[in-house]
């Protein structure tokens, strides 16, 4: 597979989780917003989703005055900012475009088809729809084009969406880690008493992370934390879980690393035994120790771009894409 | 569009202008093959015509058949008309007989100029018309290419002026383009009107991407059995880049550009994954100048440095071959038939348009002394632009490019206006006669070879004979009718 490609072929999964993630997150906050606790225009729901779904600027940017409509314009419509909905949209169309001599017509047609109907989006369409239905229709239309994806042939390419993929799933996973942890530990005293802002929290924190159908199958007890930290985090069979997106990654690594292991497989390995390390109850006292990983997981993607898509040497300074 | 669902829908198609060959409705009345068509047409309505339409629009833009006009930053659709055309078997085995004997005549032309020069030294073709044209390569004197197979992908511009008579407009032998609209065509005419491929026998050309790929595969640098193969874009921001990644997918190759190859020991290779592929046949979709800026233009940064040192050491092969454009220019055109007798010793199957050269004083003062009732085209031109449409301009238009014909005339030539012949078309006005073309893509590896079918460009314009796309022409499916209805 053209190096070239990879590229495209890594940012089409990166892009295209992250449509999924910030639309399931704004459906989060959105939900949250609505709850007694945060009435009065309460900046906090608003503020945790730009915080995982956008970059530290957009933070600072958040007016205290309606945030909830500058987080939606940013994370929605916005034609400007590379991860809104909008955006994320139109570069898995792109991306898919100049990839899709690798893909089948079904991949194109979903992202293409996709492209087409969300170039709409903007505040008027996405009122007149409504805000629920729009990022329904976002989800849908992701997991539409993921399914696409599941018929690729499992070689180079899929490997690479693989890996894209699961770069893209520990970031958001991190991210929700390292914004809900702490309000967890501030603001969710009373996370195992239903029907109080603590339980709502926590149920908040549940869906964030994508987990919501899962934690009461496996734990007995509602509201703990550290249940849920492990769930998020640690729990192999979780499909979005920090360990399982990493393997994953290593896998998808393996896979192209034909000829030895390459820095970035290398990096990769790391990063799981880094998670496997992880002690529930330490990440639970001290989040900050998760901003160590997103570091690790930014230095295995600047590694694969090098190493896989013939990007530039990385810089001494890690960055994010 | 403006509709009214009680029209009905073949209101406009007994049109029929004095002196211009309609196709479905000749004068001996409606042709047998478009019998199934016109039973289709009388039961609709113009609104299920709009129907039918939109539901194309929607199919097209989900697959993304789009192409990119220079100098504007969306992509668009090209017009595909829901009526589409048909022709006979018995004419087009004239057709496509008469267009593999060009395109064999043709290769055989570009062989010998870059190798003994045998038709020059004959006289058939003045040395000077060859040697001297700016779109002669002497870089690619005495290069071997297999099968002595220069053009291996051409496209054959066809009007039709009676029920018998062809001509060839020009040939297309260096990157012709719309081939993958032929196909797509098709595959939503299929879509939206299955009926008509129930009721009647029409020859599939879905086959089209197989056929190119054993040709390029035919044509491997000697001794690789298994050649890996590419299809070279300028990048995604060019006018057909759809087609280009179309006809990669189709074929199972690479989609490359410039920058994904590098050439090492004189051979060329691809960057991937897993390190360099060595590519061993380059259907490459960028003009001569640009593909190697060692060899020719220096600045072109879509090309790949020392690729045609590996081409001339026969160690990849590129299909169209470079230098083509000398048999292509409007100036050689006029020689294809002498070309044919002197390589073949046949009798051309299709005929030229008559042409003046206006390189010739006499033809030259013919030209401008008739300039309201020809067509003056460039002799390098192509794409529609920088023509003369004599009878549709006027007097300022004409003397505009009377005076730039005078500054050069060896770089025109003109035609008699044609009669193009009309096909039924639905346009905003209804269904209404338009003048169409033909483009039949002729392949060449060890056979010469060509699927039934060819891209019909339509100018939607009333009274126009401006096919091209970038100049608002449209696209129709078009049948070869095996058995009519």
């Amino acid at each position: 597979m053209l190096s070239r490609i990879a590229g495209n072929c890594l940012w089409l999964a990166r892009y295209l989780e992250r449509a999924e993630n910030t639309a399931r997150l704004i459906g989060v906050a959105q939900t949250q917003s609505l709850m007694p606790e945060y009435h009065g225009g309460d900046p906090r729901p608003w503020r945790w989703l730009v915080d995982v779904a956008a970059d530290d600027q957009a933070l600072d940017k958040l007016p205290s005055h309606n945030p909830a409509d500058a987080a939606l314009e940013l994370l929605i419509w916005n034609r400007d900012y590379a991860s809104s909905i909008w955006s994320c949209l139109r570069a898995v169309r792109e991306n898919a475009r100049t990839a899709r001599s690798r893909l089948t017509n079904a991949l194109w047609e979903a992202a293409n088809t996709t492209w087409i109907e969300a170039r709409a989006l903007d505040r008027d369409t996405v009122q007149a729809r409504g805000i629920d239905d729009t990022l329904g229709w976002a989800r849908h239309r992701c997991m539409w084009i993921r399914a696409a994806i599941h018929d690729l042939l499992e070689d180079d390419c899929a490997a690479i969406i693989a890996a894209g993929r699961a770069i893209e799933r520990c970031d958001n996973t991190i991210r929700v880690l390292r914004a809900f942890v702490p309000a967890m530990k501030r603001d969710g005293a009373e996370s195992k008493k239903p029907g109080t802002p603590g339980h709502r929290l926590w149920e908040a924190m549940l869906s964030a992370a994508s987990v919501q159908d899962w934690y009461r199958k496996i734990y007995p007890e509602i509201g703990d934390l550290n249940s849920t930290v492990e769930l998020i985090a640690r729990y192999p069979q979780q499909p979005r879980s920090l360990v399982l997106s990493a393997r994953k990654l290593e896998k998808a690594l393996s896979h192209l690393s034909v000829a030895g292991s390459t820095t970035c497989l290398r990096r990769a390995r790391d990063l799981v035994a880094s998670i496997d390390r992880l002690a529930i109850g330490e990440l639970v006292e001290d989040p900050e120790r998760l901003s160590g990983l997103l570091l690790q997981l930014y230095s295995i993607s600047d590694a694969f771009g090098y190493e896989h898509c013939g990007n530039d040497p990385p810089s001494q300074s890690q960055s994010q894409s | 569009m403006t509709t009214k669902q009680a029209t009905p829908a073949t209101d406009g198609i007994t049109a029929v202008k004095p002196g211009i060959f309609n196709e479905m409705r000749t004068k001996d009345g409606l042709h047998p093959d478009y019998v199934a068509l016109d039973g289709w047409l009388k039961k609709s309505t113009l609104k299920d015509l709009d129907r039918k339409l939109a539901d194309a629009s929607r199919l097209f833009n989900r697959r993304g058949i789009t192409f990119a006009v220079y100098g504007e930053s969306a992509e668009r659709l090209i017009p595909f008309d829901i009526i589409p055309r048909a022709i006979s078997a018995a004419d087009w085995k004239v057709v496509s007989t008469g267009c593999i004997q060009r395109v064999r005549a043709l290769n055989a032309f570009l062989d010998d100029i870059y190798h003994d020069h045998e038709i020059l030294k004959a006289g058939i073709i003045p040395e000077k018309e060859i040697l001297g044209n700016k779109l002669y390569n002497a870089a690619m004197q005495g290069v071997d290419v297999p099968f002595g197979v220069h053009s291996h992908i051409a496209g054959v511009d066809l009007v039709r002026v009676s029920p018998t008579t062809w001509y060839v407009l020009e040939d297309n032998l260096r990157t012709p383009s719309g081939v993958s609209y032929m196909l797509e065509n098709r595959a939503a005419q299929r879509r939206l009107s299955p009926e008509f491929f129930l009721n009647q026998k029409i020859e599939p050309n879905d086959h089209y991407g197989d056929v190119l790929r054993n040709a390029l595969r035919d044509c491997a640098p000697a001794g690789v059995d298994n050649p890996t193969l590419a299809v070279m874009t300028p990048g995604a921001a060019n006018s057909a880049y759809f087609e280009h990644g179309y006809l990669a997918n189709r074929m199972g190759v690479y989609l490359v550009e410039g920058r994904d190859l590098v050439v090492e020991n004189k051979k060329v290779f691809a960057r991937t994954v897993t390190g360099l592929e060595q590519i061993h046949v380059i259907y490459r979709r960028i003009d001569d100048d640009f593909m190697d800026p060692l060899a020719f233009n220096k600045d072109s940064v879509l090309g790949v440095p020392g690729i045609f040192e590996a081409y001339r050491a026969g160690n990849v092969t590129l299909a169209n071959a470079i230098g083509n454009g000398v048999a292509d220019d409007k100036a050689t055109y006029l020689h294809v038939p002498a070309m044919i007798r002197f390589y073949l010793g046949e009798e051309p199957i299709l005929s030229n348009v008559p042409t003046y050269k206006c390189s010739d004083p006499s033809e030259l003062k013919y030209v401008l002394e008739h300039l309201h009732e020809l067509v003056v085209k460039e002799v390098h031109g192509s794409g529609g632009y920088g023509m003369l449409v004599g009878p549709a301009a006027n007097a300022e238009e004409r003397e505009k490019y009377k005076a730039r014909l005078l500054a050069d005339p060896s770089d025109f030539i003109a035609q008699p206006t044609l009669a193009l012949s009309t096909c039924p078309t639905f346009v905003a006005q209804g269904i209404a006669p338009r003048h169409v073309d033909l483009r039949p893509y002729v392949v060449s590896g060890k056979d010469v070879t060509l699927v039934p079918g060819a891209l019909t460009r339509v100018a939607l314009k009333e009274g126009s004979l401006v096919v091209n796309s970038s100049q608002g022409g449209g696209t129709k499916d078009t049948w070869v009718v095996v058995e009519s209805a």
